[in-house]
């Protein structure tokens, strides 16, 4: 008893010894108060964080600086403090991706609007609809958002969609927090790997979408199997990482034997969590993955796939058991696909790009001819911060096996999802997804390769490890930020898509893009979607011409309009922003058929408010 | 290494682990009474109609954890270690199943499935609270990590 006394009582003031200030805790406070200043600054004048005057932005980043700082000393605090992390962790999220639903008047990305238009009409209709395209397929999230609209008293989605990406962000945080505890890191590692993904996460999956939502999923089952059903690591893998070591060459290998995993995990102090003491059975743990696993595989047509794959490699090194796991899943992925499968392939061509791996590592920038300078800059910051996570990761991978430390695993769950882009492109986006999927993985290894522990302030080493999260950071807000010139719907976008699809009588509707909040609103499916006139459905188009009015005028006949109902042309200021931005067409030629459109016969203006104007084509002969 | 066997012997060989008397889980009390509240207060605001962003909040406080909670404090009642992510997985999980389920079904209901949902978590949540305060103290002493790192 005196023993559990005097432990106790150790504890206690080791807890007193803890509360002592840290600089932290005067520096958070500080970066929270210039970041409120800084959006602020920003919020009266509601556009692009891309396009704002660098001046404006001066405060808001000065906050984001003082964050980063003040997490860099955290990191090296001799007594660590993961409760100070958190609330930094928590800073982090809530500037980084809280900042766009404050300053923008609208949601970012034209996609939302669709998104919110599937739920709309799910929840208008009760059933789903074969204009609704590939969404009829997988539609978990759309019912979902359906359902919790109605419990939540509010008529469409976009009262709240703004908010998905902070929403999103603190779950994966969340998520992973869990998931870490499954792995051999040590407690500053987690903690900086929490960081790294939510300050690398520059893909801008986290919006109002399905993919976005099928993370929380993914994540999800990545945790229950790591956390339930790990297992020995195989003997050949163990021989691989000794055969690494020696070619290192570095140290003798010291890798320890093959041992059983069991729910441990260490920290800096040398301390041991205890266990959950009530681990379920190793039959409830599959039940319950595969029951995840199935309502991921109708919520979005990729995820089920990538986690199939990461979960198959574990598998194959003998880091999950059972070996029966992965086959199952994908059973489960492909016996969902296969009713739809013709469909699925003949619109998306899902069988033309296996193999062609070197052309599916392509990122969505070569679908365009030319890049203006937003673009152009958004591009290369996301390849340079892409690559440099990999590249720590490599380090990571490399620094554990000179350690000792199994790496294998992480390595897999990292680098296995570019073997996606051995079978698909998915639009080019696929290097996207693969990146996502591999990034909770390469950040743990990242936080390993920049190793945190109790230093000097002023160590080169805190001082490099805290500059590499201030280059992450930087890099992100202009990878995720970047493009926001053309990704952000404006009010005038927005007051046209509703007009169009509240006002007008139904019938086909062309865009001169694909970026416009379209369709919107539960009623939308009632109009024909005509492809955008300078999307891919028509490459001669480019350069745009005013002669191009009478191919337009052609194609809404095509679909019926002018004939049976009324035809619809819309363009907007989001419009051509992007078109400019992508090569697709200059200002000038954007003005000169704009012009054409306005004299064209059998084409009047219904709607001009803004830059926005819906032409109509007439019913009549 | 995970069994610790009695409270003197932890102290010795963990000596960063406290061993406390059951006294109780009160975090898992203070969640039960959360969820209570959150379930009772979006029921009475469908049930009289009121909206705004009260009820918005309610909403997503309900959909993102309650009913995931009171599957793993009623099946999973000594999963400690993850009191919050896996609540929000099984609560995600269950209602997005049963969503598109009855969507799926042309049985689409939104209100009544809320009810039954909500109806569901009360019950599971008020037969595990029963069961934890049943159990006989000095049973199962409850292992808690005290860490000095941990500043909480």
């Amino acid at each position: 008893m005196s023993m559990i006394n005097r432990s106790t009582r150790g504890v206690s003031r080791a807890a007193q010894r803890d509360s002592r200030f840290a600089i932290s805790d005067v520096l958070l406070p500080i970066s929270v108060v210039l970041w409120i200043i800084g959006v602020r600054q920003i919020h009266p004048s509601p556009v692009p964080l891309s396009i704002l005057p660098a001046g404006s932005v001066v405060v808001f980043l000065a906050g984001l600086g003082v964050l980063i700082v003040s997490t860099g000393l955290l990191l090296v605090r001799r007594k660590f403090s993961k409760h100070r992390m958190a609330l930094h962790l928590g800073a982090l999220i809530v500037m980084l991706y809280g900042t766009a639903p404050i300053v923008y008047p609208e949601p970012r990305f034209a996609w939302v609007e669709k998104h919110a238009a599937i739920t709309n009409y799910i929840a208008l209709h009760h059933a789903l609809s074969r204009s609704m395209d590939i969404y009829r397929v997988w539609p978990g999230f759309f019912a979902l958002a359906a359902w919790v609209d109605k419990i939540a008293g509010v008529s469409t989605p976009l009262v709240y969609a703004s908010w998905a990406e902070l929403f999103f962000e603190i779950l994966y945080a969340i998520e992973l927090a869990w998931i870490f505890k499954a792995l051999e890191l040590e407690e500053r590692e987690r903690w900086l790997a929490l960081f790294l993904f939510a300050g690398a996460n520059w893909i801008g999956q986290d919006y109002f979408s399905p993919q976005g939502f099928g993370l929380v999923l993914s994540l999800g089952v990545f945790g229950m199997a790591l956390h339930w059903l790990k297992s020995e690591q195989r003997p050949w893998v163990t021989r691989l990482e000794r055969w690494l070591v020696r070619v290192l060459r570095r140290k003798r290998p010291r890798l320890p034997l093959p041992r059983p995993q069991p729910l441990r995990a260490t920290t800096d102090h040398g301390e041991i969590n205890v266990s959950d003491p009530a681990i379920p059975s190793h039959w409830s743990a599959i039940v319950a993955i595969l029951i995840a696993y199935g309502v991921l595989t109708f919520v979005h047509e990729l995820s089920p796939y990538i986690v199939a794959i990461q979960l198959g490699a574990l598998v194959i090194i003998g880091l999950i058991r059972p070996w029966w796991l992965a086959v199952a899943m994908l059973a489960i992925a492909i016996g969902f696909l296969a009713p739809n499968f013709d469909y699925v392939n003949s619109t998306y061509g899902l069988t033309a790009s296996i193999g062609n791996f070197f052309g599916n590592l392509l990122g969505p920038s070569v679908n365009f001819t030319k890049l203006g300078s937003e673009a152009l800059i958004t591009a290369r910051a996301a390849r340079i911060l892409s690559i440099g996570m990999w590249g720590l990761a490599v380090v990571g991978v490399v620094r554990r096996l000179r350690q000792g430390r199994f790496a294998v695993g992480l390595a897999v769950l990292a680098f296995s999802p570019l073997a996606l882009l051995v079978l698909l492109t998915y639009g080019h986006e696929g290097v996207m997804r693969a990146y996502l999927f591999s990034l909770p993985w390469t950040a743990c290894l990242a936080a390993y390769a920049l190793s945190p522990a109790p230093d000097a302030i002023w160590h080169p080493r805190t001082i490099l490890r805290t500059a590499a999260i201030a280059v992450v950071v930087t890099l992100f807000l202009v990878a995720f930020f970047g493009e926001d010139g053309s990704d952000v719907m404006t009010p005038a976008d927005m007051q046209a898509a509703v007009f169009l699809y509240t006002h007008a009588p139904p019938g086909p509707v062309m865009l001169l893009n694909a970026d416009f909040p379209s369709p919107i609103g539960g009623n939308s499916y009632e109009f024909a979607s005509v492809d955008s006139l300078l999307g891919t459905g028509y490459p001669g188009i480019t350069p745009l011409r005013p002669t191009d009015v009478t191919f337009v005028t052609t194609e809404i006949v095509s679909y019926g309009g002018g004939l049976k109902a009324p035809g619809y042309f819309v363009v907007s200021p989001s419009m051509f922003a992007y078109a400019e931005e992508y090569g697709m067409a200059t200002a000038a030629q954007c003005r000169a058929f704009v012009g054409a459109m306005n004299r064209a016969p059998g084409w009047r203006i219904l709607y001009s408010r803004g830059g926005a104007t819906i032409y109509e084509l007439a019913v009549g002969p | 290494m995970n069994e610790v066997p009695g409270h003197v012997e932890a102290d010795f060989f963990f000596p960063q682990v406290a061993v406390i008397q059951h006294g109780g889980d009160r975090g898992a009390r203070v969640i039960d009474a959360a969820c209570t509240v959150v379930t009772c207060a979006l029921l009475s605001l469908t049930a009289v109609g009121w909206v705004g962003l009260a009820r918005v909040l309610l909403a997503f406080a309900f959909s993102v954890y309650v009913p995931g909670w009171a599957v793993v404090a009623c099946w999973m009642p000594k999963m400690r270690g993850s009191r919050t992510a896996l609540p929000v997985l099984v609560s995600l999980t269950l209602l997005t199943a049963l969503a598109t389920v009855s969507l799926w079904l042309h049985a689409w209901h939104p209100l009544q499935l809320f009810d039954l949902e909500a109806g569901a978590s009360i019950v599971l949540i008020a037969g595990a609270a029963i069961r934890r305060e049943r159990r006989p103290p000095n049973v199962e002493p409850c292992l808690r990590n005290v860490v000095p790192g941990d500043d909480g």
